[in-house]
């Protein structure tokens, strides 16, 4: 039906270009979506999918291109403007009231009422009935709270739906692993947009559920449209293939060989279903990535092996002495350092100074009889803010006014302030912008010449591969695969990282 | 990017004066509309006025910086002086109440910090209920009745201004060295910056606030000795709403509700903010019913500029 249907387009975004700070987000990206259609929107971290959609959403103003719904130019300046025109957004964190069932949260702020008063039973029989028509098979009077992620995304859709939404956006969450529901809202989809002939926009990070699921695809890289593909004419390794292409040229160090000594021994690591007994070593000069889509565990491996969250099982060790996991103190003095990808709010406390923070996990080593030496922490923090080339009027800079490569930087020059001999990573280099990048890794670099080694946790497949001497694969909280240096492309890691075609190794101790 | 970082020194230095300018001008208005009022007597009154409010403050300074709260310091501080009336009355020697007292106080924080980080409740409820606790415990133990008639040795504790005002100034001075040359102070600041980023650090976060509250308690023990030992009785109704006031005088002088920013030299300044206030309202003969009121006004306009100040900091 929608390819006969001669009627406009539900949504048609033209030319759209979007330039951030030295950064052009979207290329004269083309986009459309009919009505019945599930129009599939891939693209890697970065890519360009959330900034397409939050152009459509309001959030953000294009610099150029246009936008027509059912045919007709509009203007779109708030996040008001799209609602008006039956657009609804369902993003990854939920905007549902946890606390109200399913019947309150689908018609908040429209209630049924009487002289003011709520009328209960009319508002529970109503979404009883919306339920049935949209072929959700949930109790109106169920708490939203007490129900599955991708069950919330049915509430959000009913929600959408009641309120005579023609075009629903969904963001899939992504650090959800299992959900038996997943088929159910899948079935929805499917039932919604033959009967009521909503069009979906969909971004997924699982592409192996795009034939699923989807009936078009449009991939996106490097805020370019990497081609628009009817689903049924595009195969998983062809996706994989546009997504990753050819890119902009990030300036990577050229790495040394590791020095042979043990520097880290990670082994039989096991915490629930989020760490199925992971065994690794890093090398001094080494960097090992591991890498894997979001929520297989990556950090849930450099939180485990930082003592930072408690674990079931396994040991870890550093120059061959074992490691205490108790605490993130006692991996500390035992010469781990973890260093979060949330950088604004676990890596630095924003409102202190660079030296306030230098300071913090050395206060141990830079006091005496409880007493702190400040002269020490200035004369320490100067020193590694020349040694890194840390940009700041002053040591006594707050944190939050650094860039994000320097931001970086000083929490690197924290770490080894604490005389780490291991520092995990975790995404070293999300957010910040290609200049910094190029810093972040040549100070890598140097780490490695100081006979550091470096667990690198990435899910940017470039930087995991040109980073790395070795890169892990982890899928579901196991290490399936370890390639050497050069033996990968950034397909195949892809394609091991999604589930496809690797054997599970179980333990992958040494090959070095 | 050093036109930024030069600005906001100097506002971070305009910001810390703040306080002090307004303690000078509140001063120089009094003297202004009141020719007695600029004399060494009421700079001493005000003095003995600031020392019950701001040794308890001091305990408050540490908690609020570390992103804590401690809604009972009043109650402590009732529990210690009946304690101490009854020790007294026991027949105790002075030294030995003064000891136990104070011993009650820091336990009296202690149980507040444990409780605190033992259930993972919010600072606020966890010494809200304690509170209560501690304020029937006092009213259990001092029967609602006055015990008086202690020692000339005990009184002299709290009488004339010498020695109270140097109590306050060495408890002030104990307070300023451990958060700015001990571990626990330094580490006190990020704590209350951020909880998380601490832990990751190393810190062992759980125990810190222990201290942090039993120093609390520790001080409403100092200020509750201080004031039996003044007014020679005590009674189980002391303290009601002093928790508030302690808080109140710590906010105006500039340290953050929400933990990382402080110190005690704003304190003191906040102390002697509501002191020279009431001081001087009194002195022009306005009602405590007004006094309570022009605090109420000051502490409003206080956090309101900072938060103006901040907010437009966050736009710049």
């Amino acid at each position: 039906m929608p390819s006969e249907a001669p009627a406009a387009r539900l949504v048609e975004m033209q030319g759209i270009v979007k330039r951030f700070p030295g950064v052009l987000a979207l290329d004269r990206v083309d986009f459309d979506l009919a009505p019945g259609e599930v129009h599939m929107l891939l693209g890697e971290n970065g890519a360009g999918k959330s900034t397409l959609i939050k152009i459509l959403a309001g959030a953000y103003s294009m610099d150029e291109g246009r936008i027509l719904v059912r045919g007709q130019p509009v203007a779109i300046h708030s996040p008001v403007d799209p609602l008006e025109l039956g657009l609804r957004f369902i993003y990854q964190e939920l905007s549902l009231v946890p606390q109200l069932d399913i019947a309150r949260n689908m018609f908040l702020g429209m209630e049924p009422r009487r002289l003011g008063f709520v009328r209960r039973g009319e508002l529970y029989q109503r979404a009883a009935r919306y339920l049935e028509k949209f072929h959700m098979d949930l109790d109106p009077r169920a708490v939203v709270g007490s129900l599955s992620v991708t069950q919330q995304k049915l509430v959000e859709i009913a929600r959408a739906l009641v309120k005579e939404a023609q075009v629903l956006v969904l963001d899939e969450p992504t650090d959800v692993l299992e959900d038996r529901s997943r088929q159910d809202l899948f079935e929805v989809i499917g039932e919604l947009k033959k009967s009521h002939n909503v069009g979906f926009i969909y971004i997924s990070h699982r592409y192996a559920e795009v034939h699923q699921l989807g009936d078009r695809v449009t991939i996106l890289r490097d805020g370019r449209n990497a081609g628009t593909f009817r689903v049924a004419e595009i195969s998983l390794d062809r996706i994989i293939e546009k997504m990753i292409g050819r890119r902009m040229e990030t300036q990577y160090p050229q790495l040394g060989s590791p020095r042979g000594e043990e520097a880290l021994r990670v082994e039989n690591l096991r915490r629930a279903d989020k760490l199925r007994g992971i065994s690794l070593r890093v090398r001094k000069g080494e960097i090992v990535s591991v890498t894997g889509l979001m929520g297989a565990g990556k950090t849930e491996l450099g939180r485990a092996v930082c003592g930072i969250d408690p674990c079931d099982g396994g040991q870890v060790f550093v120059d061959g002495r074992p490691v205490g996991l108790a605490s993130p103190g006692r991996a500390i003095r035992g010469g781990l350092a973890y260093l979060a990808e949330d950088r604004k709010s676990l890596g630095l406390i924003q409102v202190h100074s660079i030296r306030d923070n230098y300071g913090l996990p050395s206060s141990y080593r830079l006091s005496r009889l409880g007493f702190i030496d400040h002269s020490a922490i200035n004369r320490e923090t100067v020193e590694f803010m020349g040694k890194l080339n840390i940009k700041a009027p002053s040591l006594q800079t707050r944190a939050g006014q650094l860039s994000g490569g320097n931001q970086q930087k000083t929490v690197v020059a924290k770490w080894l302030g604490t005389r780490s001999k291991v520092l995990v990573f975790d995404e070293p280099t999300r957010g910040i912008d290609i200049v910094g990048k190029s810093e972040v890794y040549a100070l890598m670099k140097d780490l490695l010449e100081q006979g550091i080694g470096i667990l690198m946790l990435t899910s940017d497949y470039n930087e995991a591969l040109e980073m790395g001497h070795r890169v892990l694969v982890l899928y579901r909280g196991r290490i399936v695969r370890e390639y050497a240096r050069g033996e990968a492309s950034e397909e195949d890691i892809l394609r091991t990282a999604i589930g496809t075609g690797a054997e599970p190794l179980d333990s992958l101790e040494g090959k070095a | 990017m050093k036109a930024t970082g030069a600005t906001t020194a100097r506002s971070t230095m305009w910001k810390g004066i703040q306080p002090l300018l307004g303690l000078v001008i509140i001063y120089a208005l009094f003297s202004a509309v009141s020719g007695t009022f600029r004399s060494f007597d009421t700079l001493k009154t005000i003095l003995t006025q600031a020392v019950i409010l701001g040794t308890l403050a001091a305990g408050p300074t540490i908690v609020l910086i570390s992103g804590g709260l401690d809604l009972s310091i009043g109650s402590i501080f009732c529990l210690v002086a009946v304690g101490a009336g009854l020790l007294l009355g026991a027949g105790w020697p002075v030294a030995l109440v003064v000891v136990a007292s104070l011993a009650i106080g820091a336990a009296s924080g202690a149980a507040n910090g444990a409780i605190i980080v033992g259930t993972g409740i919010p600072s606020f409820i966890g010494t809200l209920g304690m509170m209560k606790v501690y304020r029937g415990l006092a009213e259990i133990l001092g029967m609602n009745r006055d015990l008086s008639k202690f020692p000339a040795s005990f009184q002299a504790i709290g009488g004339g201004y010498l020695i109270p005002i140097l109590v306050m100034a060495v408890s002030f001075l104990l307070v300023y060295v451990f958060l700015s040359r001990t571990r626990l102070g330094f580490n006190c600041y990020a704590i209350g910056g951020s909880n998380e980023v601490s832990r990751l650090a190393g810190v062992p976060v759980k125990r810190y606030y222990l201290i942090y509250y039993t120093i609390g308690g520790f001080f409403a023990g100092l200020s509750a000795i201080i004031q039996a030992a003044r007014l020679n009785f005590t009674n189980s109704s002391w303290g009601n709403g002093m928790e508030l006031d302690a808080i109140a005088a710590v906010i105006i002088g500039g340290t953050s509700m929400s933990g990382g920013i402080g110190g005690i030299g704003r304190t003191v300044i906040g102390v002697l903010i509501v002191t020279t206030l009431n001081a001087g309202l009194s002195h022009l003969g306005v009602s405590s019913s007004w006094q309570r009121i022009s605090i109420g006004v000051v502490i409003i306009f206080a956090v309101w500029l900072d938060v103006f100040q901040r907010r437009r900091e966050l736009k710049a």
